[in-house]
């Protein structure tokens, strides 16, 4: 035994349909799909069938390629203008929205047609019908305000106590404002016994005291910042 | 109970101002004296960029161009602390700019403009420091180079009052520069500004 398994056929259960026996469903929608094929309406039955066996361009239309092509931007193809025009009817409600849903979205956004009397009478209606509901939580409603005041009202109240009694937060505060590094005199960062040569080191000079003072910098926002 | 809540949000709103009127008072107690911020790093930072561009004209010999390179720092703003005087640092590296280019001016033989930026710097560094002592001590190596070219054109008058005023500029760039080493030594750490 060397412990490969082998495969074997073995047939299949009794309930399984013959697999070249097609459901109702399936004759229905194979019948549509032969019938969009036989008329040139399956997209992408026309788009390999356009690939494989282009059909001529009109006169017009190549005029209109053409035209385009060098700089007139008015000029367009037959398919161009009926799209157009199914775009216009859409937008002028002459035909069902499809293709222009997002334009005419945007449409009713930008100026928005007044509400018809019917549809305003009906939206008050609505809103006079569910008024029975909040009369019962009236007084509920009118709790909300109250506890809202009280609770800021003690809010206020904590705040103004810490900051009076003078909080530790507060105090440190202070305590940063007034441990700001002061601008002194830069002598302290040079060598006291050492005077300055008779030339040069200047620049030496200025960046010896420009590093300080930008650590001095780093340290006055850190401490007004609040951080230690 | 609407007014019991508006009396407890006035009194709330007292008692805050009164917290914050305490730390008015420290915060304006101390804004008279300069603290190290943003402008006097802008400033240092535009000294430290000129003197380096300066470097690079020097190296190339081009005196002319280190002090174009120098006079924005000395012309243009400044910082001030709120009495309108300049900070310590800045009015330091304004007499130090002053020092250099009095130096270079001197060096192209222009000893009056160089003369007068000696005398600017002395005015800003008043106190005795390394920056006080190291303007005198250009403005005597200008004065001596200045008593060397009025040797040279034959005004032995005017080479010997140059020259006297070398010396007296040398012995005071010594005296400052004996009185910082002294206190430097002494540990004379309570002098203002230090």
């Amino acid at each position: 035994m060397n412990g490969d398994r082998k495969l074997r056929l073995v047939p299949p259960p009794e309930d399984t349909p013959p697999a070249d026996e097609a459901s109702a469903e399936e004759r229905v929608a194979a019948e549509a799909l032969r019938d969009a094929l036989a008329h040139g309406e399956e997209p992408l039955a026309a788009e390999l069938r356009a690939a494989f066996a282009p059909a001529p361009l009109a006169e017009a239309d190549l005029d209109a390629i053409l035209a385009r092509a060098l700089g007139d931007e008015a000029a367009a193809t037959a398919a161009e203008r009926r799209a157009a025009d199914r775009l216009r009817a859409e937008l002028d409600g002459e035909a069902p929205v499809e293709e222009a849903a997002l334009l005419r979205a945007l449409k009713v956004a930008a100026a928005p047609a007044p509400i018809t009397a019917a549809r305003n009478e009906a939206l008050l209606e609505a809103a006079l019908a569910r008024q029975p509901l909040r009369r019962r939580s009236a007084a509920a409603r009118r709790l909300a305000p109250v506890t809202m005041a009280a609770l800021a009202g003690i809010t206020a109240l904590a705040a103004g106590v810490a900051l009076f009694l003078g909080a530790p937060d507060g105090g440190s505060r202070g305590a940063s404002a007034t441990a700001l590094i002061r601008a002194r005199s830069a002598d302290a960062l040079f060598d006291a016994t050492t005077p300055f040569p008779r030339s040069g080191e200047e620049s030496a000079r200025v960046d010896r005291i420009a590093s300080a003072r930008a650590r001095d910098l780093r340290k006055n926002r850190y401490a007004s910042w609040g951080v230690r | 109970m609407k007014r019991a809540i508006a009396v407890v949000l006035l009194a709330a709103a007292a008692l805050a101002s009164c917290g914050r009127g305490d730390a008015g008072q420290d915060s304006c107690a101390c804004a008279a004296e300069p603290v190290v911020d943003a402008a006097l790093l802008a400033f240092l930072s535009k000294a430290r960029a000129a003197h380096h561009q300066a470097d690079l004209a020097q190296e190339d010999g081009n005196l002319d161009l280190a002090i174009t390179a120098l006079e924005p720092v000395v012309r243009g703003p400044r910082p001030k602390t709120a009495t309108g005087e300049l900070g310590p640092e800045v009015a330091e590296v304004l007499a130090d700019t002053r020092a250099r280019l009095a130096d270079l001016r001197s060096d192209l033989g222009d000893f009056a403009l160089a003369l007068r930026d000696a005398a600017d710097g002395l005015s800003l560094a008043t106190r005795p420091t390394h920056f006080r002592g190291h303007l005198f001590e250009i403005q005597g190596v200008v004065f001596e180079r200045q008593a060397r070219a009025l040797d040279a054109q034959g005004d032995t008058g005017g080479a010997a009052r140059a020259k006297s005023a070398a010396l007296d500029a040398f012995d005071a760039a010594i005296k400052i520069q004996d009185q910082v080493i002294t206190d430097a030594l002494s540990g004379d750490a309570g002098r203002p500004g230090r």
